[in-house]
């Protein structure tokens, strides 16, 4: 008697299941109302996709409907395709990413509209303006490298991991999540290939460059006699050197307004040689009165473009607990200096745009592929602009000219970008959603280097932005996976892994009093990073 | 309640014994439930008057005294989310029920009944599990697990997850030692295995050595004892290490309180070098155990010493660790907590009624810093602080890393030092987690600055608290009416007192302090701190320039006593400063006479001096002043 009984309760709930199941998966279709209230204004939708310029293999901006009334229902459509008709009781629109792709496909260089219902019980339901975005002739790169963290961040942040982010679907795949109290930095791409990829750790995995390629993962330190681990860091197209800058950089507070600030107290730039693991820099690029920083090189690899601020400050001032006061006022120039990759011979540095002339700090410079384009942030001081109210500039390399991506940025942070492999997109992070907590944007830039509305990256649950504390940053641009996954990563960023050494000036230690090649100093040894 | 089979339950003792109390489900008479009802009541009452389950919940990371040991109370969010995270883990699920159980911690009521109930629940395993493998006084050795629970509720800092998976093996055993069939029984242990291990994590290990130790004891079955201990060895390995890939620590540590501990420093492969001693020693023991059930008890089973004796001694077993219990409970603790939570809820006067009956050694930094700022917010700071035990890093918490996450961000709020509130809770968001008071100083912290848009980040995440979220939802609705809460009168204040000049901090209190003057010089706190700082740094003269500065910003009918105090002092070598009207008090140069009078008297006898100060003068600058000391002296 008793088993019989636990035998119809199994098969109640197995019922009870497969009911709720098949619920699940034979839903009637959603039906857009016959009877509604037109409203003569645009919905409020969370996030703001309206007019817009989008790639055409962008994943479903899926959306919050943000009006009274959790009933909505959307009409998605263009010119040419099959209408997409989807509806919540939750206030969220989620779009089915077979018939968004077909629509997009089949409307390149076109519009997709949407029309927007929501129904509350006071007014049943209400039609708002049809939203329009403009699809875009031009693909973006499908994948998104980027670092999420924690909250908004100050010193402290034990979340962060190192994520790909497919932009043709939702698909994410970590590369890299910390240990407690490690860091990831910059990760850097050879002309947006994935196979090839510099990242840093520090912190309790240790301090160590990672270099990923030809098939293989390495972990090296950088930290040389001259010089200490090296920072952010920029390809050389060739791929046979990569510039960087080692910086030290600290977070300091301030009483009013935005809580946080960085100061850059001493950098330099200088080059690692990948064949021969070693270090090089010439005084051009490292002098004790300046501060050089965010190394890029030109595509066709000719020029090291960075930047330069003067260091008014003793060498060893970040000892101190009050940092120096001049910090509020430099700012920074944009420099390049010629390189030949063959020779290793340095050319005269000079200055493309000085912060004097241009009234605002100049950081961050990255050059489109083309190499038509400059694409700088401008910020009222520093060297780093993360805290600061920073905007995207864009400079023409043939006419000197430059101007602000005015339809793209905000009030906000506009920071870290990264180019498109086909010059029409631009990635980068911005505060502008709630002011502390970076998300990554999109821009079309056209062959007038005119930028359009940004927007957010889409997610599959349109609420997501709302609800998480999370930071994303350094987003880095890449036409395909990554090669290598958070396996082979661990495996060689792991405590136990010895980091391979490298040297400065020479390949071999021994021959360090060996001359240095034609047009190439040592890393003097008056840098004040020794 | 399970149904015994009637075969293995050993009657004769049972109605040989006058100590030991039936089953409900045995015999439902009125008795049997007045003694269910009364254990309840007890730990009940003990719990809620003794305990006070409040003050638990409101222990953000608090530091307790002597033991520096830091109250981790867990935070708890309704939704997926927050769930998906606790389901990974070895133990998450029983994780997220005592999350979920100790929010209730806030009503002291509900709190008080869900400890009792966990502990008439460990009562009645236990005895239940000691009647079954034959044991006299069952019940009484069932409130071994009562007496461990009571006295670990009384040193506070005990994770209620714990607690629960510690009853979910106990419920594990007791339906291993209720199966009838040996072969059955192990092998349904071993199937089930990771799933108890998965609900239970670290106390499985304990399930598994009980039921080890009773095919042992009491079956005598030595090969399921192994398979047993071995499963139960090998299982967290193989499911919380490999499987959810936890660390060796966390997948034999976690729920057990083990991982309360700080970390150690170990080498690789000392976690797994002590797992292996202990298993080898857990063989051992069931060998050498085996083996004393055959040489002691025999087959046999002939009956030990006088029946009278064992039950004497029984009571008397029972009485020395119930009493062992209560008196473990750690008042110090208890005087800490209910500082804070005075502290946490803005009853100031009930806090320095609590903090008069505390030496300086019964006070952390963290309480001296919220005794001060209830001697500020009841007036008293000026006139009455070195009443109380003091020390020259008591007032605010410094923006510091070592500082992070002490949860007085509320005092830097008032204060007007908004940023550094942020800084810190910012900080503690990142080290701590997202604790509803972290999420509510972030969130007010960013209404001040008139950042609507940051401020509801944490006001959402704070929706989902249970007893936050109403507040939070209040605030999200007014945030939607008026972005600036121009109406909320803390708000106001707030930023009345906060700088507006955007300059880097330095961090130091006097650098704070002055900089808050500066964009206000009403601002009464910052005043108060500022002298209160100079006071505990001997530093007069400063103080006599601060007092000629903003005292005419103040609202003093009278100089407050200390200043009057430190002016008396200094004025053996200076003149009296421009005190703006106010005048040094008449008791205050009598008290100067006073301390004279005891200086004289001790002469350079420096002990008997200090003593004196201690006895006649206790609260008084003139004593700080002389000897460092404040407050009632320690014992």
């Amino acid at each position: 008697m008793r088993r019989r009984h636990i035998l119809w309760i199994v098969l109640g709930l197995v019922v009870i299941a497969a009911l709720v199941a098949a619920g699940a998966l034979i839903r009637p279709p959603v039906r857009l109302p016959e009877q509604f209230t037109e409203v003569d204004r645009a919905p409020k939708i969370f996030p703001d996709y309206q007019d817009c310029v989008i790639p055409p293999n962008i994943a479903p901006l899926n959306f919050v409907v943000d009006e009274a009334g959790p009933t909505v229902c959307a009409r998605i459509y263009a010119d040419r395709g099959d209408d997409i008709v989807v509806g919540s009781r939750n206030g969220k629109v989620v779009i089915p990413i077979g018939p968004w792709r077909d629509l997009l496909a089949a409307n390149v260089g076109e519009v997709v509209r949407m029309d927007v219902y929501a129904r509350n019980d006071t007014d049943g339901w209400r039609r708002f303006r049809t939203v329009s975005n403009q699809i875009a002739n031009e693909p973006i790169d499908p994948y998104v490298v980027y670092r999420l963290l924690d909250g908004p961040n100050h010193n402290l942040n034990p979340g962060m991991a190192t994520i790909e982010r497919h932009l043709e679907s939702f698909d994410e795949r970590p590369l890299w999540a910390s240990t407690k109290g490690s860091c990831a930095n910059c990760h850097t791409f050879i002309n947006n290939d994935p196979s090839r990829m510099l990242m840093h750790i520090r912190g309790a995995d240790g301090t160590a460059m990672v270099l990923a390629q030809d098939g293989v993962v390495e972990k090296i330190n950088t930290r040389t006699r001259f010089n200490p681990p090296i920072g952010f860091t920029a390809w050389h197209p060739s791929g046979k050197v990569a510039a960087f800058s080692c910086n030290k950089l600290r977070l300091v507070h301030k009483t009013a307004g935005e809580s946080r600030t960085a100061i850059d107290y001493i950098s330099d730039i200088g080059l690692y040689h990948l064949a021969s693991h070693t270090i090089t820099s010439t005084r051009a690029v490292s002098r004790p009165d300046r501060r050089e920083s965010y190394p890029y090189w030109s595509p066709d690899g000719k020029y090291l473009y960075f930047v330069s601020g003067a260091l008014p400050w003793p060498t060893d001032a970040d000892k101190e607990l009050t940092p120096p006061a001049e910090f509020l006022e430099v700012q920074y120039d944009l420099m390049r200096i010629g390189y030949d990759v063959e020779t290793g011979r340095w050319g005269d540095p000079e200055v493309v745009l000085s912060a004097e002339q241009f009234g605002q700090s100049i950081n961050e410079p990255r050059i489109s592929p083309d190499g038509r384009f400059l694409m700088f942030i401008a910020a009222p001081y520093g060297g780093f602009p993360l805290y600061l109210d920073s905007d995207l500039y864009i400079l023409d390399l043939a006419t000197g000219k430059h101007w602000p991506l005015a339809e793209a940025n905000s009030d906000q942070c506009d920071s870290w970008h990264t180019w498109s492999l086909n010059n029409r997109w631009v990635v980068f992070g911005s505060k502008r959603r709630d002011h502390i907590l970076t998300k990554l944007y999109i821009t079309h830039i056209d062959e007038d280097g005119q930028a359009t509305k940004a927007f957010v990256i889409p997610q599959k649950d349109p609420a997501l932005y709302n609800r998480q504390m999370k930071t994303y940053n350094v987003a880095e641009l890449v036409t395909g996976p990554v090669a290598w996954g958070p396996k082979e990563l661990r495996e060689v960023i792991a405590p136990t892994v010895t980091a391979r050494p490298v040297d400065a000036v020479s390949s071999a230690t021994t021959d360090w009093d060996q001359a240095p090649p034609p047009g190439e100093t040592k890393w003097q040894e008056d840098s004040p990073l020794n | 309640m399970m149904t015994l089979p009637a075969g293995d339950v050993n009657t004769s003792s049972l109605q040989t014994n006058p100590i030991d109390i039936p089953r409900p489900g045995q015999a439902r008479s009125w008795p049997v439930r007045i003694v269910w009802a009364s254990v309840f009541a007890t730990l009940f009452a003990y719990v809620l008057v003794r305990i006070d389950p409040r003050v638990v919940y409101h222990a953000y990371f608090v530091v307790l005294p002597r033991s520096e040991t830091h109250i981790v109370f867990p935070e708890f969010f309704l939704g997926w989310e927050f769930f998906k995270s606790f389901v990974v883990l070895p133990g998450g699920l029983t994780e997220y029920v005592g999350a979920l159980a100790s929010q209730f911690f806030f009503y002291p009521v509900a709190g008080a009944a869900i400890l009792a109930a966990v502990g008439l629940g460990a009562w009645s395993l236990a005895g239940g599990i000691a009647r079954k493998i034959g044991l006299r006084h069952a019940r009484l050795i069932g409130l071994a697990p009562v007496v461990v629970l009571v006295a670990m509720w009384g040193r506070y800092t005990f994770h209620l997850a714990d607690q629960l998976a510690l009853l979910g093996a106990l419920i594990v055993v007791r339906l291993y030692v209720t199966a009838p069939r040996p072969a059955a029984r192990t092998i349904g242990f071993v199937l089930l295995s990771p799933v108890l291990y998965v609900i239970l994590a670290g106390p499985y290990l304990l399930a598994a050595a009980m039921c080890g130790l009773f095919e042992l004891l009491a079956r005598r079955k030595t090969v399921s004892a192994v398979v047993c201990v071995v499963v139960g060895g090998a299982v967290p390995w193989l499911v919380g290490a490999e499987l959810l890939g936890a660390s060796v620590l966390d997948a034999y540590g976690r729920l057990t309180g083990a991982l309360a501990i700080e970390p150690l420093e170990t080498s690789p492969g000392t976690w797994e070098l002590l797992l292996a001693a202990t298993m080898g020693a857990a063989l051992v023991l069931l060998v050498a155990g085996r083996w004393a059930v055959h040489r002691l008890i025999g087959a046999s089973g002939a009956p030990g010493p006088d029946r009278r004796w064992h039950d004497v001694l029984a009571v008397a077993l029972v009485v020395i660790a119930v009493g062992a219990a209560l008196a473990s409970y750690d008042r110090q603790a208890g005087r800490v907590l209910r500082i804070n939570r005075y502290a946490k809820i803005g009853q100031w006067d009930k806090l320095l009624l609590v903090a008069a009956a505390c030496s300086p050694d019964d006070l952390s930094v963290h309480s001296c810093r919220q005794v001060n700022r209830a001697l500020f917010e009841t007036g008293q700071l000026g006139n009455r602080m070195f009443a109380f035990p003091q020390r020259p890093d008591g007032l605010l918490p410094d923006a510091r890393l070592d500082e992070i996450g002490f949860g007085l961000e509320d005092d830097l709020l008032a204060i007007g030092a908004v940023n550094q509130a942020e800084h810190l809770a910012a900080e503690a968001l990142m080290v701590r987690g997202p604790t509803p008071h972290i999420l509510r100083v972030l969130a007010t912290a960013f209404m001040a600055k008139g950042e609507p848009q940051a401020a509801r980040i944490f006001l959402t995440r704070l929706t989902r608290d249970l007893i936050h979220g109403p507040w939070a939802r209040q605030r999200l609705a007014q945030l939607a009416q008026d972005p600036d809460l121009s109406d909320d009168e803390t708000l106001q204040h707030i930023r009345a007192v906060m700088p507006k000049r955007d300059i880097v901090d330095a961090g130091d209190l006097e650098t704070t302090l002055l900089t808050l003057l500066a964009a206000n010089p009403r601002n009464q706190m910052a005043f108060e701190y500022l002298m209160a700082s100079y006071l505990l740094d001997w530093c007069l003269d400063d103080l006599t320039g601060g007092l000629e500065t903003y005292l005419p910003g103040m609202t003093y009918d009278r100089l407050p006593g200390h200043y009057a105090e430190a002016m008396v002092i200094r004025s053996s070598q200076h003149p009296l400063p421009n005190l703006h009207g106010l005048a040094i008090p008449k008791e205050v140069f009598q008290r100067a006479e006073q301390f004279a009078a005891l200086k004289a008297a001790h002469g350079h006898d420096a002990k008997a001096l200090t003593e004196a100060l201690a006895t006649d003068m206790a609260d008084s600058y003139f004593r700080y002043h002389r000897t460092g000391q404040s407050g009632r002296t320690s014992p």
